[in-house]
């Protein structure tokens, strides 16, 4: 008998099939790529526990450390997602472990702990500044892993669009990735799928956690753990819990409904004026208040210097100046949309007597406190100034000194006073060390307003009307840090938040 | 009938390979997946690494000695003159009656140090890394001074004329280096025009006779006490990987200081140290002893992961040939640009972590404990180093 084709067909289809759903049934699941600690990455030092990030309180989903080589660059991203990808080089955010001042700071609390884990307490620090870097084992006092190009990229793209849970109250980047599931992840898998690489990439429709306030919070709170130097947890920075408490967090405005628009300034412009929430368009501009990084126009290089490096690959110098310019232009905008001055003086004033004045600065577009963060090295102040009909000043409280960088000691200043054991100020952001701290004046909440009373001393010869000015003054930091520890011979300027004038007659 | 089931074998088997490519990927090896009995049996012979910075350490003392003998004879005519021109200033004195004598010694002084410091190069990587040599890598060559550091090395130089200096920073670069080169205005005697063109360029100086006295007679004596240590190591399997995991990542900063160093930066100099010879001799110094170290203990990874030892041997011949091509290229006369100088650094930092990284999961393969706290060793009491001043005598 002779056996047609066919059914050698069908009978070893039908097998091969069974086989293969058999296979399917029996092989392991993918495991994912993460490594286990003093396993696959040895030698790795944890003073305290378990955890091999903490202090730090980011983790992986699976609770092991990443493997560099499968975790996508941000030069990979834009192979596909340019814009986004330039907007983000431009932003503070490609640059939160590059940084100069952060990369100084960080060095200046690791050596004050010297030979107190100093190294392993940066971890603390770490975990929203060079996320990556601290997930797969670097910040460990033996090289143990080989490079990563993502683990350069500070808050890269990988650190948000796989974050699957965060606590924002927690803060001290309290976010779980789940970047280890990726599985060699590439172009190919990409392009075959790409309902599932949104699904992966957590794209906001998939997880509301990307388009909220709770997210950012995670790393906008900072909170010391007891064990960098005993004591109480000392909470540092509060953003989040200043925003939950906000009218803003009642109308449902989070942070990347300001954080995030192409225009931030002019986004805040449109909510004041029609008191609706204008429709979310995302940009990844993630605009703040970095004056300092973003500015293209330094002198001898000093930008690329402070910003620990040339520009990311695939754009040229010229491309990331204009993007810088951009981002920097943004920056001041909405810098000056936060505040706004305003004054009530007496309506007229004559020679020999005082002219009292109530300052008012109201919070009038940020949806936290003013100023907000690293507040003992941001600040503002006051200037209030005075001049009589022919420009002479009579009275100047709040000067900035531009040859030594120094602001009047008398001005209403808002700034976080650290201070040692020996009650000594800390003006370089030594955070270990810190004992206790106060504020010089508190920080004004959103929608809220703080007035200060100025009593001017109108001098016998003043001449006619008096002029005042009231300038808003904010800078990134101290004059101490950028001379001390960056050691770099230059000023920092203050930029204008807000300014008022007007004009007193003479009686 | 017996078609069918070859069919189905085929079909089957195909189906099982496609599922075998496609199934999950392969995760990374892991420290213990290889056994590391065979590598705990192997024996390591490091009798060469030892020899080779004996070596090494006992040409730097030969020509710390020299480098000091000169600094006497230097310091003995400058007391001469002004034992015999009390009014004068003994280094116009100098300059104006003996100039070639003058510049002769200064350029042997010059000579001798750079064969000292080559030699301590070649050591560095070996002496830095292990840590109960350590101690000898701060004072002669990289610790900081407390004017720089509060935490600096504590030792004393007790000059000639009883002026004590307290941790004043390593002896090669932050003491001798700028005496002799004259980078630090207080340790200048009189700047001359040493290259006679009719300009007073950089470097162009007589040393100020005390420091470099002084500064000289504790190099000697610091090489001599480094000798002695190295002697008396026995290296340990421990040591070689410690050695090799602490100094291969260190590239950023050699690059950083190279890159702000007289030989990139040129005219915009304006640091005291690594004026004489270029860092990247540094790099390629401390390397050479690495590498070596790393031949003498390749039995023992090889054993425990033949592939991870190949990597390891290839990495290592890749960032040597990487950084000697610099090297050669500079000694060539190429100068390079900052930018070219720190996009080289990113570059031999990549490699050095990739290669750091290996060499730690070799030490983990071949069981070897590597303790992040070893406590280095350092002696009993700070070192005190009080100049004897030599005998005036005329320069010859």
């Amino acid at each position: 008998m002779r056996t047609k084709p066919i059914r050698f067909l069908l009978t070893g289809g039908t097998l091969a099939l069974i086989a293969f759903f058999a296979a399917l049934f029996f092989l392991p699941k993918p495991q994912g790529t993460g490594l286990t600690v003093n396993k696959d990455v040895p030698f790795y030092s944890m003073p305290w526990n378990d955890n091999p990030f903490f202090p730090g309180l980011i983790n992986t989903a699976d609770g092991k450390m990443l493997d560099g080589a499968n975790v996508p660059s941000a030069e990979f991203c834009a192979q596909c997602h340019e814009k986004e990808y330039r907007e983000w080089a431009s932003s503070v955010h490609s640059d939160t472990g590059l940084d100069l001042l952060y990369d100084t700071a960080a060095n200046n609390n690791e050596v004050a702990h010297k030979n107190r884990n100093g190294l392993e307490k940066t971890r603390w620090c770490e975990s929203c500044h060079e996320p990556v870097n601290l997930l797969r084992g670097e910040v460990n006092p033996l090289a143990v892993v080989g490079p990563s190009q993502a683990a350069k990229e500070g808050t890269t793209c990988v650190v948000c669009h796989t974050a699957v849970k965060a606590d924002p109250l927690a803060g001290n980047g309290a976010v779980t990735l789940d970047l280890n599931n990726l599985n060699n992840y590439n172009e190919a898998l990409i392009m075959a799928a790409p309902s599932e690489h949104a699904r992966n990439m957590q794209s906001k429709t998939h997880n509301p956690l990307m388009g909220s306030s709770d997210f950012c919070g995670a790393c906008h709170t900072e909170i010391r753990p007891v064990e960098i130097n005993g004591g109480d947890p000392l909470h540092l920075q509060s953003t989040y819990e200043e925003w939950q408490k906000s009218e803003y967090a009642e109308k449902n405005i989070q942070c990347q409904d300001c954080h995030m628009p192409p225009d931030p300034a002019a986004f805040i412009a449109e909510l004041n004026e029609t008191g609706k929430t204008p429709k979310r368009v995302v940009s990844h501009r993630f605009v703040g208040v970095n004056y300092l990084l973003t500015d293209p126009t330094l002198p001898s290089n000093l930008t690329t210097f402070l910003r620990g490096g040339l520009p990311p690959g695939g754009i040229s110098l010229d491309e990331w100046k204009a993007d810088l310019l951009e981002q920097q232009r943004l920056t001041l905008d909405l810098i000056k949309s936060a505040a706004t001055l305003s004054v009530s003086a007496p309506a007229s004033v004559s020679p020999n007597a005082t002219a009292n004045l109530d300052v008012t600065i109201v919070n009038s577009g940020a949806g936290h406190s003013l100023p907000t963060g690293a507040l003992d090295q941001r600040h503002m102040w006051l200037e209030v100034k005075a001049t009589d009909a022919t420009g002479k000043v009579i009275y100047d409280n709040g000067w900035f000194d531009e040859k030594t960088g120094k602001v009047d000691p008398s001005a209403v200043i808002y700034i976080k006073v650290l201070v040692d054991k020996n009650d000594d100020p800390i003006y370089e952001h030594i955070l270990f060390n810190v004992k206790s701290y106060s504020y010089t004046r508190d920080p004004i909440p959103a929608n809220a307003s703080d007035t200060i009373p100025y009593a001017i001393p109108i001098p016998a010869d003043a001449q006619g009307t008096i002029t005042v000015q009231t300038t808003l003054w904010y800078r990134l930091a101290l004059q101490e840090f950028v001379t001390y520890s960056l050691k770099l011979d230059m000023i920092l300027p203050p930029v204008m938040m807000a300014q008022n004038m007007i004009e007193i007659p003479a009686k | 009938m017996k078609k069918i089931w070859i069919s189905s074998l085929v079909g089957i088997l195909t189906l099982s390979l496609m599922l075998t490519a496609c199934a999950s990927p392969q995760t990374a090896p892991t420290a213990d997946s290889v056994s590391t009995e065979n590598a705990a049996a192997a024996e390591v012979d490091l009798s060469a690494v030892k020899a080779y910075a004996v070596e090494q350490a006992s040409l730097m003392k030969e020509s710390a000695a020299a480098l000091r003998a000169g600094a006497e004879k230097y310091y003995a005519a400058i007391a001469q003159i002004k034992a015999d021109h009390p009014d004068a200033n003994p280094y116009e004195y100098l300059w104006a009656n003996n100039p070639d004598a003058a510049k002769a010694l200064l350029n042997q002084m010059r000579a001798d140090w750079l064969e000292a410091h080559t030699h301590y190069e070649l050591n560095e990587g070996i002496i830095a890394g292990v840590p109960t040599l350590a101690f000898f890598d701060d004072w002669l060559d990289a610790g900081p001074s407390a004017e720089e550091d509060p935490e600096a090395l504590e030792w004393k130089l007790v000059l000639a004329d009883d002026t004590t200096l307290e941790s004043p920073g390593n002896l090669f670069h932050s003491l001798t280096e700028p005496a002799l080169y004259g980078t630090v205005d207080k340790y200048v005697g009189l700047p001359v025009d040493l290259n006679g063109d009719g300009s007073l360029g950089v470097s162009e100086a007589l040393p100020e006779a005390e420091i470099l006295l002084a500064a000289t007679q504790a190099l000697d004596v610091a090489s001599d006490q480094t000798l002695d240590a190295v002697k008396a190591w026995q290296p340990t399997l421990e040591d070689a990987f410690m050695a090799m995991v602490t100094m291969i990542p260190t590239m950023n900063e050699y690059f950083e200081q190279w890159k702000l160093s007289a030989f990139v930066s040129g005219g915009n100099f304006e640091g005291t140290s690594f004026i004489a010879a270029s860092r990247l001799l540094d790099v390629t110094g401390i390397l050479s002893g690495l590498d070596l170290t790393y031949d003498n203990i390749r039995p023992i990874v090889a054993n425990a992961d033949a592939s991870l030892d190949s990597q390891i041997a290839a990495g290592f011949s890749d960032l040597v040939k990487y950084v000697n091509n610099l090297y050669d290229q500079e000694k060539a006369g190429t100068i390079f640009s900052p930018e070219e100088a720190d996009s080289f650094g990113t570059e031999a930092q990549n490699k050095a972590a990739a290669l750091a990284a290996l060499v730690a999961q070799a030490a983990a393969k071949a069981n070897v404990k590597l303790n992040l706290d070893a406590e280095g060793w350092s002696p009993d009491a700070p070192p005190v180093i009080i100049v004897v001043a030599p005998d005036p005598a005329p320069i010859q």
